[in-house]
């Protein structure tokens, strides 16, 4: 199995499909390329630190122990940083189903976000794919808006970094579509008419 | 050896266990995760967890070398 697996498996989100009769849709990680850039860029300063403390020493004409251990320190700091990438990463899935759209997004120690949003409370207006830029065309990697009316706490659920994003924007607006139970069921329950004899009082 | 060299060897030897606690739990926050979440932790996952921890202590160990025979 490897490390930077994107695409969630049934068995990995069965502990999300918790409504009889759920079933998914797509699963998913963002996009890994996020992940090792933000590796490279950190292992690109680790390698530079090391380098000028290399030169710092060798000027200084300080102890070889001493620079060993500030080594050591520095390359256990990129390691954790670099953890602390990927388990952040890995913590952050989103799961369209045809009864919800869930997004837990989880960084142990730190912080903890759970974003679920009902279809039968909601009617999605728009699935809008996004590619912001050329490196993103290339990569086939974008975004996707779903797009509520108002009776959800956010108007829009932006599910970035998704890769393939034109064939998952396709499958989406194939699987939402018609999860809406319909204005008629909403308004019999919710909507007040006034009883024509009373308008006219 | 200078005493100077000691501070300096336990300094190191003190960011290492400080790194270590930070590192153990933030090991146990992610297992928890996986409870409280649901996300499955992999295994290449824990190997890397497993192989941060052998890197904090082996920072640990050759500081406390370094700190025992100076």
């Amino acid at each position: 199995m490897n490390i930077l697996q994107e695409q969630l498996g049934e068995e990995e989100v069965s502990a999300f499909l918790t409504i009889p009769g759920e079933r998914l849709v797509w699963a998913s990680r963002k996009h890994s390329i996020g992940v090792l850039i933000s590796i490279g860029i950190t292992m690109i300063g680790l390698i530079s630190l090391i380098a000028i403390l290399f030169a710092a020493f060798s000027y200084f004409e300080l102890s070889w122990p001493v620079f060993l251990l500030t080594g050591m320190i520095v390359a256990i700091l990129g390691l954790s940083l670099s953890l602390k990438t990927i388990v952040d990463w890995y913590c952050h899935i989103y799961i369209v189903t045809n009864f919800k759209i869930l997004e837990v997004s989880s960084s142990p120690m730190f912080s903890h976000k759970t974003h679920e949003v009902l279809l039968s409370q909601v009617r999605v207006s728009e699935i809008n794919v996004v590619i912001h830029n050329f490196a993103e065309e290339l990569c086939n990697v974008g975004s996707i808006m779903v797009e509520f009316d108002r009776l959800a706490h956010i108007e829009v659920l932006e599910i970035t970094g998704v890769r393939g994003v034109r064939e998952v924007g396709s499958i989406l607006s194939a699987a939402l579509e018609g999860t809406y139970p319909g204005p008629s069921s909403r308004i019999a329950g919710s909507l007040f008419v006034r009883p024509k004899e009373v308008a006219h009082l | 050896m200078t005493e100077q060299q000691m501070i300096l060897y336990g300094a190191f030897f003190a960011i290492g266990i400080v790194f270590l606690i930070y590192h153990v739990i933030y090991s146990y926050e992610l297992s928890k995760t996986q409870k409280r979440s649901g996300i499955t932790i992999s295994k290449p996952l824990k190997n890397l967890l497993t192989y941060n921890t052998y890197a904090i202590l082996a920072v640990v160990g050759v500081a406390s070398i370094f700190l025992l025979t100076s």
